[in-house]
């Protein structure tokens, strides 16, 4: 496969994900919408490891992504989760005690 | 300047007889304590208390005075306050001195205080504010022996103010009737003029001296001249003190008007001892007196003692007439103390407080046994007003009241100045000392001075007998005039013990053995051996001439008294057409001149400098006000509109700016996601094209 298709597949989620971080109201679906950009990332640097044959330093690197996003994914939901206690609800639009 | 008041300290021991004076001064001021707190709690309202205490003091100065002339004068000097000067201190002291003349004057007060206390037990009896009659009484004992005992000046003046303020109180006892509270007001003003003169005077003193402690001021003066100007202004200063109090001329037509207090009262106040301070200020002070100044005060004592004397021959009032003649006879010290007499001026302040005292009660009797006549005639349903002072309804009391009328008489005769009485002694004794001043002068005019006094005993004589006759003499005017009074008149009689007592002790000191043992010589009396005032001999002639002088002259005033009033006793009217007439019984009108030369220019100022006040100095004032205000509101304008304006529009600026930015602080999450990706983009970009 050539490396345009990853490319494209890749931006195509990662647009999807930033819209779902930008639109959705569930903060559980933001943090999907994290999820998903990351992995877009993440084929990226698949894509990219085929001009690596040897190391496959692309592919090693999804690993540390994947650890990574689990990781962030428990504190994410975490946040959540306190965010949840304290505001009643799990709608992120709701959250604005910061506004000007 | 720090001010410290130290604790007396004395310069000097104070001895048995000091502390007796002390005690005697305060003796009366413990009275009108008692009195005036707690007097309404006492038996009688307190006044045998204050009899009592007033006894003790007279016995205290009796004992003080068997003392001091058969001993030493006692003095004693204490520190009262300091000041600090950038020099060093002034030190203010006081001074308590007994010598022959103070304890004279201290049993003359005390004396004349308890016989008055004693009278005015039954004349004051039931009296309005008879609680408050005593106390005052003991105030005003109090005060005239702080004058008496005090050698320094400026303590003594104290005193004197407190002299005032009490014969203030006691003029106006009687405060309900107008006349009262306005002769109070006059007197206090009077006197007022005189203390002015005298503080000044004080001042002058201070200034030259740093002292007005008499017997320090006595040692610098022999090494000052007496006829430095200003040490003259001083002495003159001082005598206007004495012209207030002693009813001096300028200063004498508030007398006559202090007769509207309490006739005990008159007799202790007005005739006996306050009017005498003046003279007693003079003696105490003779020692910076200069000659002009001396002739001055002579001049002025000469001059009242005629005025006084003319002045009596017209009145009608019973204590009126003994009011002038009070004047008179103070006119007669004054003019002693000018010649340099003091000890004769001394000697008739003696004599003249016992037989005027006794005068002045004896009406007191009289007086009070009109208004007894006139009660019991209200009684009787005879509704007839005559005012019970007046002595054109008097007449006939002498076989009424014999009592009074002895003693009436015997101060009366002692008054004119006839031989075996007292007042014969101490009148005497200033003729001829007066006399032999003038003799000794350059300047002819100088007789006028004694020749005033011996036409002032002439004039004596006839009023004192025209009085004696209206009262005493022939059948009662009052019943000649309305018949129905006599029944009442019939009961007319001598006052109880309480009155009469006074009467006749006073009237025993009024006779010459009192004082001298031989009737016709007033230099061998015991008081003018013992206070002889340095100065020429008397020639022999005047010893003779003088004597028989004042005898010839009170002899044909009481002849002429009788020829005119004793065939006249039914008349009510006198003739009343006259200058001389007019004059006198207006006393020269001085209350007239008073009111169109003083009054009237004080208060025509008054009015014009209350009109300058008002209309200059308040314009002025509330023109410059009013630019203040006007300034003001400019500046508010322009605080409110430009300084506040501009400061408006700057904050009014910000808070758009403010807003403009506000709105993009959304606070949500996803937008500030949004800013960043959005933001991200545009630095790529960039980035790219370049």
């Amino acid at each position: 496969m050539v490396l345009h298709t990853y490319l494209l597949l890749a931006a195509a989620i990662f647009c999807l994900g930033l819209c779902v971080v930008l639109i959705k109201k569930n903060t559980v679906m933001v943090l999907m919408g994290i999820e998903l950009m990351l992995n877009a990332v993440n084929l990226n640097f698949i894509g990219f490891s085929q001009f690596d044959q040897n190391l496959m330093q692309g592919q090693f690197f999804i690993l540390f992504i994947l650890v990574i996003a689990a990781a962030e994914a428990a504190v994410g939901l975490a946040i959540v989760l306190n965010l949840y206690n304290h505001f009643k609800t799990a709608d992120i639009s709701e959250a604005k005690t910061l506004q000007g | 300047m720090g001010i410290f008041l130290s604790k007396l300290a004395t310069t000097n021991t104070m001895d048995f007889q000091i502390q007796l004076a002390l005690v005697l001064l305060l003796l009366p001021l413990l009275s009108f304590a008692i009195l005036f707190f707690l007097g309404k709690y006492l038996p009688r309202k307190g006044d045998i208390t204050a009899t009592l205490l007033i006894g003790i003091a007279t016995l205290l100065s009796i004992y003080l005075f068997v003392d001091v002339y058969t001993g030493y004068d006692h003095y004693f000097q204490a520190e009262w306050f300091k000041l600090i000067k950038p020099e060093g201190y002034t030190t203010f002291t006081f001074s308590i001195l007994l010598n022959k003349v103070s304890v004279m004057m201290l049993v003359v007060v005390t004396f004349i205080a308890l016989m008055v206390h004693l009278y005015s037990l039954e004349y004051m009896e039931g009296k309005r504010n008879y609680q408050r009659y005593f106390p005052y009484l003991a105030l005003f004992t109090f005060s005239m022996l702080g004058i008496v005992l005090s050698d320094n000046l400026l303590i003594m003046f104290v005193f004197w103010e407190l002299v005032g303020f009490s014969s203030y109180l006691l003029i106006g006892f009687w405060f309900e009737k107008d006349s009262a509270s306005q002769a109070a007001k006059k007197a206090f003003l009077f006197n007022r003029v005189g203390d002015f003169g005298f503080i000044c005077g004080l001042l002058i003193l201070w200034s030259k001296f740093d002292t007005l402690e008499l017997s320090i001021l006595k040692e610098q003066l022999t090494s000052v001249a007496l006829t430095d100007p200003m040490l003259m202004l001083a002495g003159i200063g001082l005598f206007c003190g004495t012209l207030g109090k002693s009813a001096q001329f300028p200063l004498m037509a508030w007398l006559p008007d202090a007769m509207e207090g309490p006739t005990p009262v008159s007799a202790l106040i007005h005739a006996a001892t306050m009017v005498a301070a003046g003279v007693y200020l003079l003696f105490k002070i003779f020692f910076l007196l200069a000659l002009p100044v001396l002739d001055f005060i002579a001049i002025i004592g000469a001059l009242t003692a005629l005025m006084g004397a003319i002045a009596a021959i017209t009145q009608n009032d019973i204590k009126k007439v003994l009011a002038f003649s009070t004047i008179s006879q103070l006119g007669y010290m004054v003019m002693a103390m000018g010649v340099g007499a003091y000890d004769a001026a001394l000697f008739h302040l003696l004599t003249h407080a016992f037989f005027k005292a006794c005068l002045f009660l004896s009406a007191g009797a009289v007086i009070h046994e009109m208004h007894h006549i006139q009660k019991e005639m209200f009684s009787q349903g005879h509704y007839f007003e005559f005012s019970t002072l007046d002595m054109r309804f008097m007449g006939g009391l002498r076989k009424k009241m014999p009592v009074t009328f002895m003693a009436y008489l015997i101060a009366t005769l002692s008054l004119i100045g006839v031989p075996l009485f007292s007042g014969f002694l101490s009148k005497d004794a200033i003729l001829i000392k007066t006399m032999d001043w003038a003799s000794y002068q350059t300047n002819p005019f100088k007789y006028l001075i004694p020749a005033a006094g011996l036409i002032t005993v002439f004039i004596t004589a006839f009023y004192m007998g025209r009085q004696l006759i209206m009262v005493f003499f022939g059948a009662s005017r009052l019943v000649q005039k309305y018949p129905a009074a006599g029944k009442a008149f019939d009961h007319a009689s001598d006052p109880g013990i309480f009155m009469k007592l006074p009467l006749l002790i006073l009237a025993t000191l009024s006779l010459f053995p009192i004082f001298s043992f031989n009737p016709f010589d007033a230099a061998g009396s015991w008081f003018m051996l013992n206070v002889s005032a340095p100065g020429n001999h008397a020639e022999l002639l005047f010893h003779y001439l003088v004597p028989f002088a004042t005898i010839l002259l009170g002899a044909l005033g009481l002849f002429l008294a009788w020829k005119k009033y004793a065939q006249a006793t039914s008349s009510l009217a006198e003739k009343k057409e006259g200058f001389w007439y007019a004059l006198s019984a207006n006393n020269f009108y001085q209350d007239y001149a008073t009111k169109h030369y003083i009054e009237k220019p004080v208060l025509w100022m008054a009015n014009k400098m209350h009109i300058t006040d008002q209309k200059v100095i308040d314009g002025v004032l509330h023109s410059f006000v009013i630019t203040q205000v006007i300034i003001a509101h400019i500046a508010a304008f322009v605080d409110k509109y430009v300084i506040d304006g501009s400061i408006h529009l700057l904050t009014y600026l910000s808070g758009k700016v403010a807003d403009l930015f506000r709105k993009w602080q959304t606070g949500g999450i996803q937008s500030y996601v949004f800013y960043m990706i959005a933001a991200i983009l545009a630095i790529l970009i960039l980035i790219i094209k370049n």
